[in-house]
Formats: structure tokens, C-alpha cells, sequence
């Protein structure tokens, strides 16, 4: 059953949400340039300082020198520094989900190995599952390693891998076992160093031209035992089972925000006209109720759920919704944009150029209504 | 599912479910004495202050699932605002809000022994020829105060809404109130709590028409297989299934929202309702094909009760540049943070309410 009960925020975390404020309003009057979510440009001197403050690796526990703070207490940061339009991907993909996989997979001494480190952003990782034969269809990875003394030898290559250009280590997917009757058994993770022996990576432009996606290739590369992640044949469970978490954040509905804001900072001050005022209403309600959703997710995520399905809704509703909001957001300038018109007008251009990226990031939304769907249908077949 | 309160959404539905008739097409809905005597005596005809707002939308929601075309929602909100003003209504007694249209006005002047009479208009007010009593906001002087009328004192054209529920335009010539209150919820927060109330019952009636679609693709075979087996219908039902599950959220972040952010997030949710309710009653029809737009297929009696909801008390469109006129401001500290509260500076907003609800 889909459900989203609403919460607020406590006091606590409130007064967390306000020191993320405040430190984000100051860098940005030290005039940084604004982001778009996980588009952003990677800062690793960024993510560093905010490590510092304790916003990286917030949940992970204190024994593995983590904060252990909550779910909730990392959705506070996170919605605070996309809405601000910081630079947050270098440390993204290891706090959002790769600490989660080790904490959940990760043997004792994988733990000790990465999880401090990923909360000083002294390691960033990146994920190496999509390949050219396989995109939507994950588990028909051809990617292989075989077993040699102490490790495996990794064979193969990785495509629209974002952030392998600065990464340390690529969460791998790929095939332990041959392929038998069923294509989901027989898969485990690898944490490749990327700068091991045999790892090649070459950058995919973006349209706009900016590297984010790389290819990686994988050519006779030595990965020790200690680096494959729990158990050897586990992988397909392991990437199925963080998707509550892949999904539902608010990096899935807050991409353009900071367009939303400098467009508001503009007319703050003026008289709307009706049209202004019904189409920026549209989008402040949109806002609220996937912000409701989301927070929602992060509570339930703390209550020990994985709302699987909850979070795949709100990422096809939330990514759909940030295209709508490009929509808006052009039909408000009602002019031709100039990539060179200063910050307002190079954050529209590179928004309506990326914005076909947000629907197929991170599982597409065809694949995502599928896994929805799949899940109404069998409720359904249940109640009847 | 999010039923506001389990216990009274369920026990409610037991009650309607007993009385389901068949699905017709009606100019006007008739009246189901037996059940309306039923909810009296259960005592949901007069709740008011007493209950809280979720428990008004748990059966707000309940009269949405089973389509109940009887005034239980408007009686709810009319008793609230009448204990709010300190107006009297006897437990039998029918009542109504009139006047909570934009652009209805009703003035009230006082003659020389010192007598008041009320003229005016009031478009649209839900089930006004099956009350005895209507409560409606009054101009006098510069104040605006609630004044109990007799309905048999005021002219009416009777009307419908789109699923053939009474909306009756009022028209008050000189009429003597029975009372007039000098304290008083304000308008914008009667009409917000209708707005309210008409989104909940809008989850109700989307929830059903989801799973009415659920069902009928299952069971329906073309091509050698279930509906439900085409992948471009099982977009349709995840698209129905998000529109359901963003305006139970929003619905369910007003009803249980701070005291000082409510009216924001009744706007948030009347606009979401209009938007969403739209996408699902037209993918619900897809999905049931041509059965599903006859008279004898109960979907119509929620759809067309969406279409009229999404309307009432407020447009989507007037509640949206409702929220942009009250969050954009000079003083703002910016976009996220006024649509985040709580905020100090949105105080002095008019985004919360005034009475308790």
C-alpha cells in the first residue's frame, strides 16, 4: 500500500536546518558560483568543508567515525544545500548511498577501511553499473570477474559513469558466475580503484558540453578479495536494496531550485501579475507536497522501511515535475536565453539543455512506473 | 492510504457501504432520508468544534470513496463556523454556509427601532434548498459579522453542481436574521476549512476511481491478455496512482499542519487536488473505456463529483495566486525558506489561521 504520512520537523532538527542556512548564505556572498543539484560541478575542496561541519557520512555510526545522526538529520543538510545551489557531487554518491551499502554488505574491515574517510571526503566513490549492451535492463551486465589468488581478475567496460573522472573507487557491477537460468544470480560488487592497473576512463561529453559521464574500461585489473563487497554472488540484492534510499531524496525534485530563487529574489520586491502569480503558486505547491513526500521517505527510512516503491513514485513524479518547473520557469522569462546573459540566464540555458538527463539518471522513469506499477497490481490481485 | 482517522473513516464506511445504490444518472440527486436519519443518529450530523479537523476529513474522505450525496461535509464546516461565531443550531436542524463564494455580499443595515434586515446574494451554495438554516457572513458598517437566516425566508434558484449535488444561488431581500454573532471566524478561514474538506473528500473519491481502474484491468482482456498487462496502461494506473498519492499527502499535510502554516497548505493542497484530480479522472476513463462514461458504471459518480470538488470553495488557479500573493513578499529571505517554514518573517503573512480549526 503507498503511503505518505506527513511529518514536521523537530527542534533539533530545525536548528540544523538553520546553521546549513547560514552557511550556505555566507558562501554564497563570497560570490560561488550556484549549482544544479547532482549536475553541480564537483568541489572536493567544498565537500571537504563541509565535513568539517559534520555534514558528510551523517548517519553513518559513531564507532565507524560517523556522526550518527539520522535519516531525516541528512535530508535537513541535503534539501538546504540543493535548494542553495552548492557544489555537492563530489562527496555524493559515497554519503548517499555507497555508506549505506557498506554498512549494510561491507565487511568489518571494509567498514574501518572507507566509512571514516568517506565522512572527511577524503574517498569518493562512483557507481559503475550501466554498460553499453545494458542500460535500463541492469542485470544483463557483461562485465566479468573471474577468481585468481587473493582477488578477481575484472574484465569489461562501464558507461555514463558519472563522476569516474575524480572518483578514488567505482562500486562495480558485474558477473561472478557464468550467466545461468536466471541473469539476477550470480552478480556481486567490486570497489575498483580507479587508479589500479588496467582501469581506463575517457570522458562522454553532455550535450552542453560538460564531463560528467565517463566511460570506464576494465582490462585484466587485479581487484584483492578485500574489495569485493559482503558476499561474492550478493550484488543484485545489494543494488536493489538501496534504491529507497537512490531514490526519494530531494536531489530528485530540487534540481532547478536555485533558478526557482534567483527568479524570486528578482520579484520579490515588484507587483505580480495574475499570470505570474498563478504560475509561481503552481510551482510553490508542487514544491511543498514533494518536499512532504520525500521527508516522508526519510522518516520511514529511520523507522528501519525501505519504502521501495514510495520512492521510485517520487522520483518519476519529482523528475517530471523539475521538467514542468524548466517549463514555467520559460514561459515566466518569455524571452530568448542567452548562455551568456549573466547567472540567471547561463542556470535557465543549462537547465533546459540537462533537463532531459533528469528523468533517465539513476533508473528510468519507464523503468521506475514499471516497478510502481508491478507493485499496484500485486496489491491489487491481494485485496481481490 | 491516509485516512485522517482510521476508526471513524471505517466506521463511516460501513455505514455507506450498507446504502450503495445503484449508479444512475440523476438532474438532481435524490435524498436519502433513511441514511441521513442513520448519520443523525449516530451523531455525525452534528459535529462542529468538537471534533477535530481530521476528524472531519475522515469523513469527508468516507462521503468522497462512496460518493454519499448528502450535505454531512457542508453541516460539518456550518457548525464549526457557527460555534466559532457563537450562533445557535439545534441538533435537527439542517444548516449551511452561504456567502463564501468570491464576490458574494450580503449587507446588513439597521433601521430606526433599531431592527436589522440582511439583502444580498450568495452564488452557489451547496445544498441551500435542503436546509433549514443558513449562516452567512455580513457587511455592517465596516465590520463583518454571521448571521443565522430561516431558508424559508430567502429566494433561491436551484441549481447543481456537476455530479448533480444542490448549488443554489441565494438571492436576500431585506430578510431579519434569526441571530447575529459578534464574534466571527473569518471568511478566508471558512471558506480554506471548505477547501480543505472538498480535497479530502477528493482523496475518497480518487482512491475508489484508482482501484475501480485497478480492477477493471485486470479483469478486462483484449489482445489475448489483462489491461493491466500493457505497458502503456499500467502508465495510466501509476499516473493515477501518483495523482492519488500527492493529494493525500498534501491534504495530509494541512489537516495536520501548525496552527501558523495552515492556510498555506490548504492552498498547496486545493491547488494539487485541481491539478492531479484532472490528470486521474481522465486516465480513469481511459483505462475503463467506453463502459466507464455510461450511467450504470459507478465511476461517474466519482468523476463527475471530482470535476465540481476541484471548483469548490476556491479554483486551483485562485488558491495558487493566493499562495504566490502571500509568499512573495519584499522582506522575504527567499523562495526555499518561505516555502519551508516554520519562518519568523512569514508572520506577518497571512498564511495561518485564525481561529483554531
Amino acid at each position: 500500500m503507498i503511503t505518505f504520512p506527513s511529518s514536521e520537523l523537530t527542534d533539533d532538527e530545525l536548528a540544523l536546518r538553520d546553521q546549513v542556512r547560514a552557511f550556505m548564505a555566507d558562501y554564497r556572498a563570497q560570490g560561488h558560483r550556484l549549482q544544479l543539484g547532482i549536475n553541480a560541478e564537483p568541489d572536493p575542496e567544498f565537500s571537504k568543508l563541509i565535513s568539517r561541519r559534520g555534514w558528510v557520512g551523517m548517519s553513518i555510526p559513531v564507532e565507524y567515525s560517523g556522526h550518527g545522526r539520522t535519516a531525516v538529520d541528512r535530508f535537513v543538510v541535503v534539501e538546504e544545500m540543493l535548494a542553495a545551489g552548492a557544489p555537492i557531487s563530489a562527496h555524493w554518491v559515497g554519503d548517499r548511498q555507497t555508506a549505506q551499502m557498506l554498512l549494510r554488505f561491507g565487511t568489518e574491515a571494509q567498514k574501518r577501511r572507507f566509512l571514516p574517510r568517506i565522512v572527511t571526503s577524503d574517498v569518493f566513490f562512483c557507481l559503475g553499473m550501466s554498460e553499453p549492451e545494458s542500460g535500463s535492463d541492469l542485470a544483463s551486465v557483461r562485465t566479468r570477474a573471474t577468481r585468481t589468488d587473493g582477488g578477481w581478475i575484472l574484465n569489461g567496460q562501464k558507461v555514463w559513469t558519472s563522476g569516474a573522472q575524480y572518483a578514488d573507487y567505482a562500486v562495480t557491477l558485474c558477473r561472478t558466475e557464468p550467466l545461468g537460468q536466471s541473469k539476477h544470480v550470480g552478480l556481486s560488487q567490486l570497489l575498483v580503484d580507479l587508479k589500479a592497473d588496467g582501469v581506463t576512463v575517457s570522458p562522454i561529453r553532455l550535450l552542453n558540453g560538460a564531463h560528467h559521464f565517463n566511460e570506464v574500461f576494465f582490462d585484466d585489473v587485479f581487484v584483492p578479495d578485500e574489495l569485493l563487497l559482503g558476499k561474492p554472488g550478493d550484488g543484485w540484492h545489494q543494488v536493489t536494496s538501496e534504491l529507497a534510499h537512490e531514490r526519494s531524496g530531494p536531489d530528485r525534485f530540487l534540481s532547478v531550485m536555485p533558478i526557482v530563487q534567483l527568479l524570486y529574489e528578482r520579484q520579490r520586491a515588484r507587483d505580480l501579475d495574475l499570470e505570474m502569480s498563478e504560475m509561481l503558486g503552481r510551482l510553490f505547491a508542487m514544491y511543498m507536497t514533494f518536499r512532504s513526500m520525500s521527508l516522508s521517505i526519510a522518516r520511514r527510512l529511520d523507522a528501519g522501511e525501505l519504502p521501495a516503491v514510495e520512492a521510485a513514485l517520487v522520483k518519476d513524479m519529482g523528475t517530471e515535475f523539475e521538467n514542468q518547473a524548466v517549463a514555467v520557469l520559460r514561459r515566466l522569462v518569455n524571452a530568448e536565453i542567452d548562455p551568456r546573459g549573466g547567472e540567471f540566464e547561463a542556470l535557465l540555458a543549462d537547465a533546459v539543455i540537462t533537463a532531459p538527463t533528469f528523468t533517465l539518471r539513476g533508473g528510468t522513469n519507464e523503468v521506475l512506473r514499471g516497478v510502481i506499477a508491478k507493485d499496484l497490481i500485486r496489491n491489487r490481485r491481494r485485496v481481490a | 492510504m491516509i485516512n485522517f482517522n482510521d476508526d471513524l473513516f471505517e466506521v463511516a464506511s460501513k455505514m455507506f457501504e450498507r446504502k450503495q445504490a445503484a449508479a444512475r444518472y440523476h438532474a438532481v440527486e435524490p435524498w436519502a432520508q433513511d441514511l441521513w436519519d442513520q448519520l443523525r443518529t449516530s451523531g455525525f450530523t452534528t459535529l462542529g468544534r468538537d471534533a477535530t479537523v481530521a476528524d472531519h476529513c475522515a469523513l469527508a474522505k468516507a462521503v468522497g470513496a462512496y460518493a454519499v450525496a448528502l450535505p454531512l461535509v457542508d453541516t460539518g464546516l456550518a457548525r464549526w463556523a457557527a460555534e466559532h461565531a457563537g450562533l445557535s443550531v439545534a441538533d435537527e436542524e439542517i444548516v449551511v454556509c452561504a456567502g463564501l463564494a468570491l464576490g458574494d455580499d450580503l449587507v446588513g443595515s439597521v433601521d430606526a427601532s433599531g431592527g436589522m434586515s440582511i439583502t444580498g446574494h450568495a452564488r452557489r451554495v451547496p445544498w441551500a434548498s435542503r436546509a433549514d438554516v443558513l449562516i452567512a457572513p455580513v457587511r455592517i458598517g465596516d465590520r463583518v459579522r454571521w448571521a443565522r437566516l430561516r431558508r424559508a425566508d430567502v429566494d433561491f434558484n436551484e441549481s447543481v453542481n456537476l455530479a448533480s449535488e444542490p448549488r443554489d444561488d441565494l438571492t436576500i431581500t431585506a430578510v431579519v436574521p434569526t441571530e447575529v454573532a459578534d464574534e466571527a471566524p473569518r471568511v478566508k478561514d471558512v471558506r480554506a476549512r471548505g477547501a480543505l474538506l472538498r480535497a479530502a473528500s477528493g482523496v475518497g473519491a480518487m482512491e475508489f476511481a484508482l482501484n475501480a481502474s485497478l480492477t477493471y484491468a485486470e479483469q478486462r482482456t483484449q489482445f489475448g491478455r489483462p489491461l493491466s498487462g500493457f505497458q502503456a496502461v499500467q502508465h495510466h494506473l501509476v499516473m493515477m496512482a501518483e495523482a492519488v498519492a500527492s493529494v493525500s499527502s498534501a491534504v495530509d499535510a494541512a489537516v495536520f499542519s501548525p496552527p501558523e502554516q495552515r492556510l498555506m497548505r490548504v492552498a498547496a493542497a486545493k491547488v494539487i487536488f485541481g491539478e492531479q484530480s484532472a490528470v486521474l479522472t481522465r486516465l480513469a476513463h481511459q483505462v475503463h473505456g467506453a463502459i466507464g462514461a455510461t450511467e450504470e458504471h459507478p465511476l461517474h459518480t466519482r468523476t463527475r463529483r471530482l470535476w465540481s470538488w476541484q471548483d469548490e470553495f476556491g479554483t486551483a488557479t485562485q488558491w495558487a495566486v493566493e499562495l504566490a500573493t502571500q509568499l512573495v513578499f519584499a522582506t522575504s529571505p527567499g523562495a526555499w525558506p518561505v516555502l519551508t517554514p516554520p519562518l519568523t518573517v512569514l508572520a506577518s503573512r497571512d498564511v495561518g489561521e485564525t481561529v483554531p480549526w
